[in-house]
């Protein structure tokens, strides 16, 4: 029965042509996908930015939180590579020209600030900071280890960094060695009805950095978080806490789950309060943490696969014609069939073997045709250039070249629901031929 | 007589629907037909030979009246169970020869033996294959047997019939018109061949035709005349 079906395929060459159909359908739909699933992966970078594997966020004590304990305590964490302490204070930045910082959209959201307190070495540890570091175009800093480095003053300002793009608004004129000054919140706020006085604080600017992120957050200004120049001693006082989260990066290969755990055993250990619960605090994944942009990136993409699965859903339509056109073409033979003692259901069998072979054939050619497409894209997207098309314009867009990420699974459950489309798609021919009358079949010129 | 039948018909009536009305084809057509027996259905054309012996190879169902074959009333068995039935122990000769045009005569033979095994097909094909081409060798085919019907003559696409009726050796022919489409030498000689093959493995070969001359060469004559047997003359 096979030889049968398949020389009954074999002598209709528009039989190919369906099949291809359903070939070109998927890898018109693999392709681009592997292109969302890179340019996906180049967004989760972004998105995380300076984020490292964990964040925890203290748990309140009744005395302010102190970093030390914590350090030591999870200093000795095998699955821990290195942890970094911030101390965050939200600050507003003070100018003598605000008509001209808030004349300009982007100057206006750049007015609220970050200021985050750093230990440098830590923080180079712990996070990509040196690379935002070596990354900077305005001003780099000359040694990452001492990023806050400024030329000796007796009245100097402890150094700062600022984001290329705090740098660059306006008419601002951040130049290295240039001052300027913030507004934060008083360290101890005020009893009710009493007028809330801001605590102003100049630095001197020592250097900027380049996030490779979007501006999820507020603008960020690093400064020291200890010593003479700290934050902690210089902006908010002993009665403060000298950090606000720590960012820990797990040795490779190790799981959130399990570097979560090993946290929370740790804290344990050494009498340190949970984080998370009604104490309050939060041990967190980078994820986590910027889940609702994660959401929406893959919202996007499953959009996007939606929409391009029409594509083969089309495609698998070709195969129904076909075989619609091949059970009116061999009504007389399935006649024949019936007579010799086929069932109506082997009937049926049989045109739905014929659709699973065609649609087999397309899925699994149509697998190849985009992984060798995604396999040799650099090729494929340096013919585009040639013929003049460019996707990514270098002077638009971050992203350089296409870029590609080929998903096993996730292309191969696409090729196994493109096979399944094409099943569905033979479902209606295979019923036809299972119900034919066979006398009628059998007079059928 | 008390000798089993092989295929009774009692009553048979068949009618089709033309427009508003119905177009009556069989009136009442009752026949009996013993092992071995060869019995020609004489008729011209368009007196409902064919319409018959579908009826009677379960191809059709009657709007009433019963099929019994080899005693038991098969005129209710749904599709499938049908089929089956046909499988083993009917065999047919159609005028169109309807051979399948994608296989050789070999492949054309062994069908109903695929179909009659199922999966224990697997098992048995070599056998299968032996006895195809000894049923094509006894149809004088032994040097066609990878030859498809479009590279075969009309005579020897109708011997790879004869052969694919006899295959699974069924107690059962049923012959439409085998020589219709055929020359009258080639005729005589497939006629010839029919009949010695259907006496030599005693099967009960029903004969539609409205050849005169193929009366001469069986047990008995059935007439089909306005819907009805009208009159049984004894063979030779
Ligand atoms: N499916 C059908 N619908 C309508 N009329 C039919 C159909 N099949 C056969 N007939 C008619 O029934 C009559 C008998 O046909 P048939 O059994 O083929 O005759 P025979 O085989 O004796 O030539 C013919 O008049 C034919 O036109
Ligand atoms: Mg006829």
């Amino acid at each position: 029965m096979i030889r049968l079906v398949l020389a009954w395929l074999w002598h209709r060459p528009v039989q190919v042509l369906a099949v291809l159909g359903v070939a070109i359908g998927l890898a018109a739909l693999l392709f681009p996908l592997s292109v969302m699933n890179g340019l996906i992966a180049q967004d989760r970078a972004a998105v995380r930015g300076t984020l490292s594997d964990l964040l925890l966020i203290p748990a309140p004590g009744a005395q302010p939180a102190r970093f030390e304990p914590y350090r030591a305590a999870l200093a000795g964490v095998g699955v821990i590579e290195a942890c970094a302490p911030h101390l965050i204070v939200y600050a507003v930045r003070v100018t003598d020209d605000s008509s001209g910082s808030l004349a300009s959209t982007q100057a206006s959201d750049l007015n609220g600030v970050q200021l985050v307190g750093i230990d440098p070495e830590a923080e180079l540890a712990a996070t990509d900071f040196g690379a935002y570091l070596a990354r900077a175009r305005l001003a780099p800093v000359a040694d990452p280890l001492r990023p806050f480095a400024v030329a000796d003053d007796v009245f100097g300002r402890p150094g700062a960094l600022v984001s290329d793009s705090l740098a660059a608004v306006g008419r601002l004129g951040f130049r290295v060695g240039q001052r300027f000054e913030v507004g934060t919140l008083p360290p101890v706020l005020p009893p009710p009805g009493e007028p809330l006085e801001p605590n102003n604080f100049s630095f001197t600017l020592a250097g900027t950095y380049a996030p490779d992120e979007y501006h999820l957050g507020m603008d960020r200004i690093y400064v020291q978080r200890e010593g003479r120049d700290g934050l902690h001693f210089n902006l908010l006082g002993p009665e403060a806490p000298d950090f606000t989260e720590i960012l820990i990066r797990l040795r490779p290969g190790v799981s959130y789950a399990d570097g979560k755990s090993a946290v929370l055993a740790a804290l344990q250990r050494a009498g340190l309060p949970a984080p998370g619960g009604d104490a309050g605090g939060a041990l967190e994944t980078w994820e986590e943490r910027r889940a609702v942009f994660l959401r929406g990136i893959m919202m996007e993409r499953r959009i996007f696969t939606l929409v391009l699965f029409f594509i083969v859903v089309v495609a698998a339509f070709g195969l129904f014609a076909t075989l619609s056109a091949l059970v009116r073409e061999k009504v007389r033979e399935l006649g024949i069939l019936a007579a010799l003692g086929y069932t109506p259901l082997q009937r049926g069998a049989l045109l739905l073997g014929a659709g699973a072979a065609g649609s087999a054939a397309g899925a699994l050619l149509g697998y190849l045709a985009a992984y060798g497409l995604v396999s040799q894209h650099r090729a494929f997207e340096g013919l585009l250039e040639r013929l003049g098309i460019v996707i990514f314009p270098k002077d638009l867009y971050v992203v350089q070249g296409l870029p590609a990420l080929w998903l096993p699974g996730q292309a191969a459950f696409l090729a196994l629901l493109a096979f399944l489309t094409g099943l569905l798609f033979t479902l209606l021919p295979a019923v036809r031929a299972a119900t034919l009358a066979p006398v009628e079949a059998l007079r059928y010129e | 007589m008390s000798e089993p039948l092989i295929l009774e018909a009692r009553d048979l009536h068949k009618s089709y629907r033309m427009g508003a009305g119905r177009l009556p084809v069989l009136r009442g057509v009752s026949l009996q037909l013993r092992p071995g027996e060869v019995v020609a259905l004489m008729g011209a054309s368009g007196s409902g030979k064919s319409t018959l012996l579908h009826l009677l190879g379960l191809l059709d169902r009657p709007d009433q009246g019963r099929v019994l074959l080899d005693g038991a009333d098969v005129t209710e068995l749904g599709q499938s169970a049908a089929a089956r039935l046909r499988a083993g122990a009917i065999g047919f000769v159609f005028q169109q020869f309807h051979l399948l045009a994608d296989l050789n005569a070999l492949q054309n033979v062994l069908m109903p033996r695929r179909i009659a095994c199922g999966w224990s097909w697997w098992r048995r094909a070599g056998r299968e294959r032996e006895r195809a081409r000894a049923i094509l060798e006894a149809v004088g085919l032994a040097g066609r047997l990878r030859h498809r019907p479009a590279q075969l003559s009309g005579g020897e696409q109708q011997r790879v019939a004869i052969a694919r009726a006899l295959v699974s050796a069924p107690a059962l022919l049923l012959a439409d018109e085998p020589t219709g489409n055929l020359d009258s030498a080639t005729g005589a000689d497939i006629l010839a061949l029919l009949l010695r093959l259907a006496r030599q493995r005693q099967a009960a070969l029903l004969l539609a035709t409205h050849d005169a001359h193929v009366a001469a060469h069986s047990d008995r004559v059935l007439q089909l005349v306005d819907g009805t047997i009208v009159g049984a003359a004894p063979g030779p």
